[in-house]
């Protein structure tokens, strides 16, 4: 069924749209949070060695030799197709999005470290064109939370670790699609955009077992958004409908992020050569609903039934001492989806995903190096049939990931 | 590992990159097809419905969305389907009473600073020279005619370009006015595939003019089976397979469901004045704070009025104004022309149900598809939605009816077109795709 057209790299990157907006992952939550995991198909919570534990495992803080920074980005370029019983094939226009990465761990002593993290561990994004079939349910759609987390972490023996963050999370929720009433120029637009921020927190215990053997255990909670000030607009309104959709009105509205909870071990094989593996659960079960309140308008309200259900991953990951400053890095993970067949919609059109990975980290000298990664999510095709909104098809997705970090030690 | 396995592995990794930068997801185009059926030369045989009548007038961006026409893009998935139609002019088209087509607009009450929705023609008059006759030079693939009732198919007059004589919406496209036949028109391209929704004209003419006070009478259940099944046979003698449509009930249309019989709203106040007015005068009339039933003529009655009663229906075509400014309804009866009273309405669907059955039995015995318009339109009178966007019958918020709520809308079209597609590809073994319904433009509010 899926067609491959082979056309010239170059040509895809000259039409690709790069916006400073989150990054596509189905499901939500990314499998991008840092550069060195990312080559690794997202294996981290029981490697420990690198900067970004701070976020992926705070219980391996201590553990690392140095205080280090690390600033990187991840692009990041989305695309789906759809199948309708209508019209045949839709090309989605998502692009290429680019979103920050930030690690820091400061040793206070060989007991206790700092740190901070700045990533985006969820993120979807998807952009039809304004015309298509689906255009009454979605055009454009964001969600994603940006975390910012300062960090404490402290050794309580020679080999077990733990750490805790708060994580404050900006969130975003976004979306366009045409309204059901038409003026003579073609439907109402209509725009939905809340920003919010929720607190969190993150756990680590890392067992720094042997020089070869460690293994980890990460609790992310769950992010609770409350957010009163959402702005809806609505533009080319027919006069004679300028009360039932004002140009801007505010609505509230509240949903939650799930908890993420990862284990994770790795073994020095030789002495080039480390094997990884995590295993991930995520309580998507708290994302059941999304409720658009507009209290002054209370014909605009609506509610999006998601009723995702709990998921998991689990994640390869390897990574082989090439040369004293060449490593190289690869994995391939599956991860599961949590959105059911009855309530996928073309805004964040998930299936179950094979993820490949390719990277690795060059030494400069002593203290700089550079991470690099490139990453396929291959998601399954899809047949669905959403009951509420009467809209079915088959989807299929494809996201490549690349992204990049400069690693400093001090 | 050696330079040479390194460099290996490098090349192998930028393939893959490279490769899967231009992996794209685009889906295979479907395979269609005609199954059993064949739709090399379609004709449609019926009146507004299946001609594109919409906003009470013909004209050409209906004309082009027309349930005959979207099907017949729908066949053309499978390389067929040429679809040649009578177009009238761009612009405001021309009405059965020669009037323009209607449009939405937003009125004040003449009373008070009350505003309603309400249909307004888009010009004085319709385009007259769309009476032209077209010339006999293509046989239409087209032959429906707004206001055809089936006796009006084999009526030689019903061309006659002469005034008051035919329709001149037939006249104008006849292949020899005033002597050829709809029914003869419509074989002209011998047809190999046929669609036809007749019997609407036969009951709705007296429906929508209010019943016996109204110009029309409703044609016999015997003559519209005789009639129905001489016209048929004329087509499946030629071998042509085809679909034909049942009769939608009046529940089913904007134009008989949007004025309630109890929408009468009151308050305490209001209602009271009204049962001190009627108490010396009609005393079995009486109002309630709240929702009442409206005053209607009734002539077999001593008083002339009396309440409406639950099942009895009001037209659309009742004045808006009136109701708001003056009285009508409830100091003013609701004159007869705008009521459909039980009596009437106990006709009209036992009429219905007399034409479906035939329509039905013919169907059975020649093995004919037939679209269940009727089923259809019950099911749009509880919500039916599409790709997100919920349709019903409810006037211009259900979107489905053009803005004289008895005609479709071209989405309303879209719908039907995809009811009559559904059965003809489970009926002809067929894959036709059915029509993207929400690309047609909606009501266009002002």
């Amino acid at each position: 069924m899926v067609k491959y057209k082979i056309r010239v790299a170059g040509i895809i990157l000259a039409g690709l749209i790069v916006r400073l907006s989150p990054l596509h992952a189905g499901g939500m939550l990314t499998n991008t949070t840092s550069a060195s995991s990312a080559a690794m198909a997202g294996t981290a919570t029981g490697i420990g060695s690198d900067v970004s534990s701070v976020f992926s495992n705070p219980g391996a803080m201590t553990f690392q030799e140095y205080s280090k920074i690390s600033a990187g980005v991840v692009l990041s370029n989305s695309s789906t197709s759809f199948l309708s019983p209508f019209v045949g094939n839709t090309d989605d226009e998502t692009g290429m999005a680019i979103a920050p990465l930030l690690f820091g761990v400061y040793k206070l002593n060989d007991k206790m470290a700092v740190g901070l993290s700045v990533n985006t561990p969820f993120s979807s994004r998807k952009t039809w064109n304004d015309n298509w079939t689906g255009s009454y349910i979605t055009r454009e759609s964001v969600n994603r939370a940006v975390c910012i987390q300062p960090t404490f972490g402290i050794s309580v023996s020679e080999k077990i670790g733990i750490g805790v963050g708060a994580v404050i999370a900006l969130g975003r929720d976004y979306k366009t699609r045409a309204m059901p009433y038409s003026s003579s120029s073609g439907p109402v637009n209509g725009s939905f955009e809340s920003k919010g921020t929720a607190y969190g927190f993150n756990l680590g215990l890392f067992f720094n077992s042997s020089d070869k053997f460690k293994m980890g255990l990460n609790y992310r909670s769950a992010l609770n958004f409350k957010i009163d000030n959402g702005e809806a607009e609505f533009t080319n309104v027919p006069s004679s409908l300028s009360t039932t959709y004002p140009s801007a009105v505010d609505y509230s509205t509240s949903y939650s992020l799930p908890s993420v909870i990862s284990a994770g071990a790795s073994y020095m094989l030789t002495h080039e050569l480390l094997l990884a593996v995590d295993i991930t659960y995520t309580g998507w079960n708290v994302y059941d609903k999304l409720e658009y309140d507009f209290a002054d308008q209370p014909d605009l309200n609506f509610t999006e039934n998601k009723d995702y259900k709990n998921g998991f991953a689990l994640r390869f990951g390897s990574s082989y001492l090439i040369s004293e400053k060449i490593t190289a890095r690869g994995g391939v993970a599956f991860d599961n989806s949590p959105v059911p067949d009855e309530s996928m919609l073309p805004d964040n059109p998930d299936s179950d995903r094979f993820i490949f990975s390719l990277g690795g980290n060059i030494k400069f000298n002593e203290k700089t190096s550079l991470d690099l990664f490139y990453q396929l999510e291959n998601y399954k095709e899809r047949e669905v049939s959403n009951t509420e909104l009467r809209f079915s098809g088959s989807y299929k997705t494809i996201v490549n990931n690349f992204g990049l970090a400069i690693n400093y030690q001090f | 590992m050696n330079k040479q396995s390194n460099r290996r592995l490098l090349l192998l990794s930028s393939i893959l990159i490279l490769s899967c930068l231009s992996c794209k997801t685009s889906f295979d185009e479907i395979n269609y097809s005609d199954g059993n059926a064949d739709f090399s030369r379609v004709v449609a045989i019926g009146s507004g419905y299946l001609a594109g009548y919409s906003d009470q007038a013909l004209y050409r961006d209906a004309q082009n969305s027309c349930i005959p026409a979207l099907m017949s893009k729908s066949f053309s998935m499978v390389g067929q389907g040429n679809f040649t139609q009578p177009f009238v002019n761009s612009g405001v088209g021309i009405g059965l009473n020669a009037n323009a087509k209607w449009v939405l607009a937003s009125k004040n009450a003449s009373c008070n600073n009350q505003t309603y929705f309400a249909p307004t023609p888009a010009a004085a008059n319709g385009d007259l020279s769309n009476y032209n006759w077209l010339g006999n030079a293509v046989s239409f693939n087209n032959i429906s005619v707004p206001g055809t009732r089936l006796a009006d198919l084999t009526d030689q007059s019903y061309g006659d370009p002469s005034p008051f004589l035919g329709n001149p919406l037939y006249a104008r496209f006849a292949s020899n006015p005033g002597t050829s036949t709809m029914a003869g028109d419509a074989l002209l391209s011998v047809p190999s595939f046929f669609i036809v929704w007749l019997g609407m004209d036969d009951v709705y003419d007296y429906a929508m003019s209010g019943g016996e006070e109204g110009k029309d009478s409703i044609t016999d259940a015997n003559e519209f089976s005789s009639q129905f099944t001489s016209l048929l046979n004329s087509l499946t003698a030629q071998n042509a397979s085809g679909i034909v449509a049942n009769i939608p009930l009046p529940s089913g249309f904007p134009f008989f469901t949007t004025i309630g019989y109890n929408d009468l709203v009151l308050t305490a106040a209001e209602a009271d004045e009204l049962n001190v007015l009627y108490a010396t005068v009609d005393p079995s009339i009486q109002f309630v704070a709240g929702n009442n039933r409206f005053v209607i003529a009734d002539s077999s009655v001593a008083t002339g009025r009396r309440q409406i009663e639950e099942g009895e229906l009001i037209l659309l075509s009742v004045s808006q104004d009136s109701l708001i400014c003056y009285g009508l309804g409830r100091t003013v009866p609701i004159p007869a022309k705008f009521v459909l009273d039980a009596d009437e309405v106990f006709e009209i669907t036992n009429a219905i149900g007399a034409y479906n059955t035939a329509i039905q039995n013919y169907c059975t015995t020649n093995n004919i598809a037939m679209a269940d318009m009727r089923n259809f339109f019950n099911t749009l009178s509880t919500g039916y939605v599409f790709n997100g966007v919920n349709y019903s019958t409810e006037y211009l918020s259900g979107g489905a009816f053009s803005v004289d709520g008895f005609y479709p809308s071209q989405r309303g079209s879209a719908l039907m077109a995809n009811q009559f597609l559904r059965v003809i590809n489970s009926f002809y073994s067929a894959k036709i795709p059915l029509v993207d319904v929400n690309k047609y433009p909606g009501i266009a509010f002002p």
